[in-house]
């Protein structure tokens, strides 16, 4: 009687510990793919951001050489920017021959971007004849 | 007797197990094996509707993972090429050329079910099962990819961008 008992019960246990599997694997798969999309949908969010920065920079770097300066600066950013510990670099070189390029640096906690534009003085102002995005 | 009364439970289990057919053999009633045979039947068929959801689940996730690296891929580089294009021309919804600075062209074109880039040189890249539903169009600045499944995604050419800061500028009447 009592070994039947157990064989009831052991199977019983079998039984739920199949179903208790399949519910934890389909709920494992489930959080991950959940996790996976949250994950994408942050860094895009934070692609566009860095983007939006980086044509900042682009406009920042033109003002700068309009008024003939070059170097290394550090945009100043708004405060909701600041608060996320955002950061835009600008980097101009010293033109030559009517011809410079400026590196632009966007970066964010754990992500950056960047690009150098070629800026040639055509007229009176610069115009970016060419703009390479980065990493 | 005495155990009886000190065991109510398992004379209970005792009296049901030990229920005798013809002939003295024991055994089960119908209807014992008709409930028996319900339970099996659902467990199995939740068991089976349990499995096929976490197969189907499983595939669907490894699909939708494959399909957002592919296209995020194609993006990267079809965002890469408009960022330093001087002129972005749409033939149509399933077609765009992009002059470079250097004068070089890039086509981007959807068909048959995929996204082609072919640059300058002749080389051809491909993107499987991407782009089925996107249509192209440009307002002279940028690249607008638009779908039935969700919001439009903008790319901006860089340059065209200044070049558009510049004229509105100067159109105020600022040098």
């Amino acid at each position: 009687m009592i070994l039947r008992r157990r064989r009831d019960s052991g199977f019983a246990m079998i039984t739920a510990i199949f179903l208790m599997s399949f519910t934890v694997m389909t709920l494992t798969v489930l959080m991950a793919t959940i996790a996976a999309q949250s994950r994408r949908a942050q860094i895009l969010g934070q692609d566009a951001q860095l983007r939006q920065l980086l044509t900042a920079g682009a406009v920042f770097a033109d003002a700068k050489l309009q008024s003939n300066s070059s170097g290394r600066f550090s945009v100043p950013l708004p405060e909701a920017l600041r608060q996320l510990d955002a950061e835009l670099t600008v980097e101009i070189q010293t033109p030559a021959d009517e011809k410079t390029t400026a590196e632009i640096e966007a970066s964010l906690p754990h992500y950056h971007v960047s690009q150098r534009l070629t800026l040639s003085r055509q007229e009176d102002h610069w115009r970016i004849t060419d703009a390479t995005l980065g990493q | 007797m005495r155990a009886c009364f000190e065991k109510p439970r398992r004379t209970l289990t005792l009296t049901l197990s030990r229920r005798t057919g013809r002939g003295g053999k024991k055994g089960f009633t119908l209807t014992e094996l008709l409930v028996s045979l319900i339970l099996l039947v659902l467990f199995f068929s939740a068991a089976g509707e349990l499995f096929k959801s976490t197969i189907l689940l499983s595939s669907g996730s490894q699909e939708l993972s494959n399909r957002a690296s592919q296209i995020d891929s194609a993006l990267f580089q079809l965002r890469r090429d408009v960022w330093n294009s001087v002129q972005i021309a749409a033939a149509g919804p399933r077609s765009v050329d992009l002059s470079s600075p250097d004068g070089t062209k890039t086509a981007w074109r959807i068909d048959l079910g995929s996204l082609t880039r072919t640059d300058a040189g002749g080389q051809t890249e491909r993107w499987e099962s991407v782009g089925d539903d996107w249509s192209f169009s440009t307002d002279g600045v940028s690249l607008t990819i638009s779908d039935a499944a969700s919001a439009p995604t903008r790319l901006a050419s860089q340059i065209l961008l200044a070049e558009k800061g510049t004229s509105m500028i100067s159109e105020r009447g600022h040098p």
